[in-house]
C-alpha cells in the first residue's frame, strides 16, 4: 500500500501508459484521490504526452522519394554487375 | 530479386513521411540534412532486407537502422543542449505543475521544445509519444533496456512539460495570474 505521506513518481508515468497491474491501478487511484500534487503531476504528464502526440504532420518532398527509388536502382544495378 | 525489392517497396516505403519526420527532429543542427539520413536508412535496410523477419514490424526495424546510423555518423557533430540535474528538474516540475493554467501547446513551441531536449531524452519521447511505438519497439530502435525508455520517457515529459509552461509565461500568453 502507498504511504499517504509520500508522493508518487514512477508510479505515475506507467498509470497514464495503462502499465499497472489492476491491483496497482486501484492504489494509484486511491492516493491521488487525496493528494492534490500526485493528481497535479498526473495531469502535467498527461499533457506533456498529449502535446507530444499532437506534434505536426511533415510531409516529405517529392525529391526525396525520388532520390530514395534512384538509390534503390542503383543498388540493384551494382549488385546486378557483381553477380554478372 | 524484383521479389525482394517490391516487396522491400511494399512493406518499407510507405514509412518514409514517418521516418523524415522523426529525422528531422533527431537531428537539432539545422546543418544536417534529414533527408540524407533517410536516404541512408532506406539503403541499409534494403542491402540487408534478406534478414529482416517476415511478420515482424518493419516500422521499428527502420527506426533501429535510423537511430544507429544517428549514433554512429551524427550524434558526436550535435551540440546538445544541457540537461537538468535529477533535483532540479524535481523543483522546476513541480513548480511548473503548480501553475496548470500557463500550460499551452502550440505547435511551435513544441516543435521547439522538442529540439531543445536532450538527445536521449528527445528520442524516447520521439519514438513513443509521437511515432507511437511502445516501450519494447522503443527499447529495439534505441538498444537499450525497457527500463531505460521508461526512464528517460519520463523525463522527457517532465521537461516538455517544465519548458512549455516556462516558455508560455516568459512570452505572456499564459495566465501569469494562476
Amino acid at each position: 500500500m502507498t504511504d499517504p505521506g509520500t508522493h508518487l513518481d514512477d508510479e505515475l508515468q506507467d498509470f497514464i501508459d495503462g502499465r499497472l497491474t489492476p491491483d496497482k491501478v486501484t492504489e494509484v487511484e486511491s492516493h491521488i484521490n487525496h493528494c492534490k500534487i500526485c493528481r497535479s503531476k498526473i495531469d502535467a504528464l498527461q499533457k506533456a504526452k498529449q502535446a507530444a502526440a499532437g506534434a505536426a504532420e511533415i510531409p516529405v518532398s517529392s525529391d526525396l522519394r525520388k532520390k530514395i527509388i534512384d538509390s534503390l536502382n542503383q543498388e540493384d544495378a551494382s549488385q546486378k554487375k557483381k553477380n554478372d | 530479386m524484383l521479389d525482394l525489392r517490391a516487396d522491400f517497396e511494399a512493406q518499407a516505403l510507405p514509412w518514409m513521411d514517418t521516418l523524415y519526420r522523426f529525422a528531422l527532429r533527431l537531428l537539432s543542427s539545422a546543418k544536417e540534412e534529414p533527408a540524407d539520413l533517410v536516404q541512408e536508412t532506406y539503403l541499409r535496410a534494403y542491402r540487408s532486407f534478406y534478414q529482416f523477419k517476415q511478420g515482424s514490424n518493419c516500422k521499428s526495424w527502420l527506426f533501429q537502422i535510423m537511430y544507429s546510423i544517428f549514433v554512429n555518423q551524427y550524434r558526436r557533430k550535435q551540440k546538445e543542449p544541457e540537461t537538468l540535474a535529477f533535483h532540479e528538474l524535481e523543483k522546476r516540475f513541480i513548480a511548473s505543475v503548480q501553475q496548470p493554467n500557463c500550460f499551452e501547446k502550440r505547435a511551435s513551441d513544441v516543435e521547439r521544445a522538442l529540439k531543445r531536449l536532450p538527445e536521449e531524452f528527445r528520442t524516447a519521447i520521439l519514438l513513443v509519444d509521437v511515432e507511437e511505438l511502445s516501450y519494447e519497439e522503443a527499447a529495439v530502435a534505441m538498444n537499450c533496456p525497457v527500463g531505460t525508455i521508461r526512464s528517460r520517457l519520463f523525463r522527457a515529459r517532465k521537461l516538455l512539460y517544465i519548458s512549455l509552461v516556462e516558455y508560455a509565461r516568459a512570452n505572456g500568453y499564459a495566465d501569469k495570474s494562476a
